[in-house]
C-alpha cells in the first residue's frame, strides 16, 4: 500500500500509452506492483487480509496466544468455544497465532487489520486510538464478575502469575511471599520473568511489607534494593516453556511464573512443585477490537458468545484458568480445581495496568540497568 | 545506469578474469546485463531499501528527541557494550579454532577433506534453536554435563556453565564457527601452492613459510571470515537470551523488549543506530584490510 503511494504507478489513464512505449517506469511500477501484492498476500496474516475487505460477514478471523501458552489452550479454545459459536452465527472462523502485541500495533497503524477480535493479557488496551469501543447492546455487560465488562475489553479468562516452589524440599513451610525472598531459609535458585510485566515489582514489595491496597505508585527503589538481597539466587526465564522447563528440570526451587505452566510442569512433566495462592498476581486475559477491525458487528456478537457462562464452563474445564462471569463462576459442572484462581481470590493482587502502561519506558531503563549491572 | 552494467566487467578483471572472450560479451550487452539485474534490484528495493527507508522515517517521527533518548541512556549503553564485546570474542574464538581447522581442510587428502567439509556444513541441518536448546541440556545446572561430573564426585556443586558470558560464547561459536571455516577454506584454495614450494626451495623453514607466505595469503578470507561472523553476531538473539544472563543482554533482546512493550519508534532508532554501527566497523575493518598488503610489500 505504502508502495503504491511513493511511487505513483501509472493509474489506468496512463495504462492505454503503455502498449506503445513501454516506459522504465511502467515496468518498475508494474514490478513493484506485483511484487508488493505478493508480499503481501504471503506476509498477510493466515487469510485474515482476505476477509477484512468483505462486508459480509461470512468469516471471522481471530487472533490468540495459540501453542506458545502451553498444552491444549488452543485446542481447548477451538473445541470449546471457536467452533461452537461459529456454528451458532453461521460464520466460519479463521484462528491466527502465536499474539505478538508489535503484530497487533503495526496493524491498526497501517490501516489494514487483519483480525476481528484478538485476545491480549492486561498489559494491553489501555489506549483508546488501538481499540473499537464494545458494543454493550451486544454483549451483555451484566453477567459478567468484577470489573471484566470494560469500555474498550471485555474479560475472557482469570490467569495469574505465581509462585511455585519445590513441594519435596520445602513442603507447607513455604506459606507465604517472603520465603521466595529469604534463601537463606529456602536455598536455591529462584527462576524469574526476564521480560518486564507487572509480577516481580509486586512481589518484592509485598515481601518488603507493603501492604496489597498500597503498592500503587510502586516505589522502585524499595523494590530493586529487595530484589539486589537475592539476585545472585535469581535465574532469568524468556519464554513460558523456558519457565517450564527450569522447573521440570529442578534448575530451580521456586519460580515467578504464569500459572497455566506452573500447572503443566506439575501435571505434564511431574515436576514436584506446588502453586502459592497466599499472593498472587492478577493476570487477566481480555478480548479486544483493535481499531479499524473488520465486521466490527459480527466481532461483538461472536465475544458475546464465546463469553457465555455455559461455553466458559466447558472453556475452563479444559484449562487451569477461571472464567469472566458470575454464573460460570457459580455453575455447578465447573469442576473443582485447586489450582484455579478464582478459587483463591482472596490472595489476588490488583495490578494497575494504566499506571504500568504510563511509566513503563522509565520503568524498563530501570529494569534494564539493573539487569546488566 | 552505466554504472551498473560495467560493475560486473570490472569485477571480473579484476579477478583476473575467467576467459577473455566471456569479458567481452558481458561489456557487449550492457543493456541486456541491466535486464538481468533488474529482478535482484527491485527485490533489494522493495524488500530491504523500502523497509530501511521506513524505519528511518519511523525512527524520527517524534523528533531527533528519540535518538537523544536513546544515546543518553545508562542501560542501552551497556547493552551495546555487551553486544560489541560478545560479537569481538565470538569473532577471535572462530578465527583461533577455524584457522587450524581451514588449514587441515586445505592440507588434507581428498577423502579426509570431504569427511571434514562435511563435519563442518553438518550443523546447517539443524536449526539453531534447536541446537540452542540442546546446549540448554548440556550445559545447566542440572544438565548432562554437570551431572556426568558431579555423579562421578568430580565437583561438589555444578560448574556454572549456562547463564554466563562463556555460555553465549560456546553457543554463539558453535553456530558461526561454520561461516568462519567456508570462508577461510574459500580463500585458501585459491592459494598457489607452488608459492610454498618455491619458499622451501628459498629455503624458508616450515613455520616460516606458513607465517610469512601462507596466512598474508589468506587474509581476504580471515577479514571475510570476521566481517561474517562479526555482523551476523551483532543480531544474535535467542543464543543469548537462552545461555546468557541477563547481564549480558545485547541489542536483538533489547528491541525485542521493545518493539512488543514500549513500540516501533524508539526501536527503529536503536536498529538504525545498530546499522550504522555495522557500517563503521565494515569500513573501519575494509581500511585494516589494505594494512596487511602494505605489510607483505614490505616483507616478501
Amino acid at each position: 500500500m505504502i508502495l503504491d503511494r511513493d511511487t505513483h504507478c501509472p493509474t489506468s489513464a496512463t495504462r492505454s500509452s503503455f502498449k506503445h512505449t513501454i516506459s522504465g517506469r511502467a515496468i518498475a511500477c508494474l514490478t513493484i506492483a506485483s511484487l508488493a501484492t505478493l508480499t503481501l498476500a504471503s506476509c498477510g496474516s493466515g487469510g485474515g487480509s482476505g476477509a477484512s475487505g468483505s462486508a459480509d460477514a461470512t468469516s471471522i478471523t481471530i487472533f490468540d496466544w495459540g501453542g506458545p501458552t502451553g498444552t491444549g489452550y488452543e485446542a481447548n479454545n477451538i473445541r470449546t468455544l471457536y467452533t461452537a459459536c461459529s456454528q451458532e452465527l453461521d460464520v466460519e472462523f479463521v484462528v491466527d497465532e502465536p499474539l505478538d502485541y508489535s503484530k497487533i500495533r503495526t496493524a491498526i497503524e497501517s490501516g489494514n487489520v487483519p483480525w476481528s477480535i484478538v485476545n491480549v493479557q492486561n498489559d494491553f488496551g489501555s489506549d483508546p486510538n488501538e481499540l473499537e469501543l464494545i458494543d454493550y447492546d451486544v454483549v451483555d455487560a451484566s453477567k459478567f464478575s468484577d470489573d471484566y465488562a470494560q469500555e474498550y475489553r471485555v474479560g475472557s479468562d482469570v490467569q495469574a502469575t505465581v509462585i511455585a516452589y519445590n513441594d519435596d524440599l520445602f513442603g507447607s513451610d513455604f506459606d507465604s511471599v517472603d520465603a521466595f525472598f529469604d534463601t537463606k531459609a529456602f536455598p536455591g535458585k529462584r527462576g524469574v520473568p526476564r521480560n518486564l510485566f507487572a509480577g516481580l515489582l509486586e512481589m518484592a514489595l509485598l515481601a518488603d511489607g507493603v501492604a496489597p491496597d498500597n503498592l500503587y505508585p510502586l516505589d522502585l527503589d524499595r523494590a530493586f534494593a529487595k530484589l539486589d538481597t537475592v539476585k545472585d539466587d535469581l535465574v532469568f526465564w524468556d519464554t513460558g516453556a523456558s519457565s517450564q522447563n527450569l522447573m521440570a528440570s529442578g534448575e530451580v526451587v521456586a519460580a515467578l511464573v504464569w500459572l497455566n505452566r506452573a500447572d503443566d510442569a506439575i501435571e505434564i512433566d511431574g515436576a514436584p512443585f506446588e502453586v502459592l495462592f497466599d499472593k498472587w498476581i492478577q493476570t487477566d486475559d481480555y478480548w479486544i477490537i483493535p481499531k479499524g477491525a473488520p465486521n466490527v458487528d459480527l466481532a461483538n456478537k461472536f465475544i458475546e458468545c464465546i463469553t457465555d457462562p455455559v461455553k466458559q464452563v466447558d472453556w475452563a474445564n479444559g484449562i487451569v484458568f477461571g472464567p469472566t462471569t458470575t454464573a460460570a463462576l457459580e455453575s455447578p459442572d465447573l469442576e473443582d480445581n485447586p489450582r484455579r484462581p478464582t478459587n483463591h481470590l482472596e490472595g489476588k493482587v490488583f495490578v494497575d495496568d494504566a499506571w504500568w502502561s504510563e511509566n513503563y519506558i522509565d520503568i524498563a531503563e530501570r529494569w534494564n540497568s539493573w539487569m546488566t549491572e | 545506469m552505466s554504472v551498473i552494467g560495467t560493475a560486473p566487467t570490472s569485477a571480473l578483471t579484476a579477478r583476473g578474469g575467467p576467459r577473455p572472450g566471456a569479458v567481452a560479451r558481458y561489456s557487449k550487452s550492457s543493456s541486456n546485463t541491466l535486464v538481468l539485474l533488474l529482478p535482484a534490484l527491485l527485490l533489494l528495493l522493495i524488500c530491504f531499501v523500502g523497509p530501511l527507508a521506513l524505519m528511518v522515517t519511523r525512527s524520527l517521527s517524534e523528533g531527533i528527541g528519540t535518538y537523544h533518548q536513546v544515546l543518553t541512556s545508562d542501560a542501552i549503553a551497556k547493552v551495546f557494550g555487551n553486544t560489541i564485546r560478545i560479537a569481538t570474542l565470538t569473532t577471535l574464538l572462530c578465527v583461533l579454532l577455524g584457522y587450524p581447522y581451514a588449514y587441515a581442510i586445505k592440507r588434507a587428502g581428498s577423502k579426509t577433506r570431504v569427511v571434514l567439509t562435511a563435519l563442518v556444513l553438518m550443523p546447517f541441518w539443524v536449526s539453531v534453536l534447536t541446537r540452542t536448546f540442546a546446549w540448554v541440556g548440556l550445559l545447566q545446572d542440572t544438565g548432562v554435563i554437570n551431572s556426568f561430573l558431579l555423579s562421578h564426585g568430580w565437583i561438589s556443586d555444578p560448574i556454572a556453565l549456562i547463564r554466563t558470558p562463556w555460555g553465549v560464547l560456546i553457543g554463539m561459536v558453535h553456530v558461526l564457527l561454520p561461516y568462519m571455516v567456508i570462508s577461510l577454506m574459500n580463500a585458501m584454495s585459491s592459494i598457489d601452492s607452488s608459492l610454498l614450494q618455491a619458499a622451501e626451495s628459498l629455503g624458508a623453514s616450515a613455520r616460516q613459510r606458513l607465517i610469512r607466505v601462507f596466512l598474508p595469503l589468506s587474509v581476504s578470507g580471515i577479514v571475510a571470515g570476521c566481517v561474517l561472523v562479526f555482523v551476523m553476531s551483532l543480531g544474535f538473539y535467542i543464543t543469548p537470551a537462552m545461555l546468557g544472563s541477563p547481564s549480558d543482554m545485547m541489542v536483538a533482546e533489547l528491541l525485542v523488549q521493545e518493539t512488543q512493550r514500549v513500540g516501533t519508534v524508539r526501536a527503529s532508532a536503536i536498529g538504525i543506530l545498530l546499522l550504522l554501527g555495522i557500517a563503521l566497523s565494515y569500513l573501519f575493518v575494509r581500511a585494516l584490510q589494505k594494512l596487511p598488503s602494505v605489510m607483505r610489500g614490505g616483507t616478501a
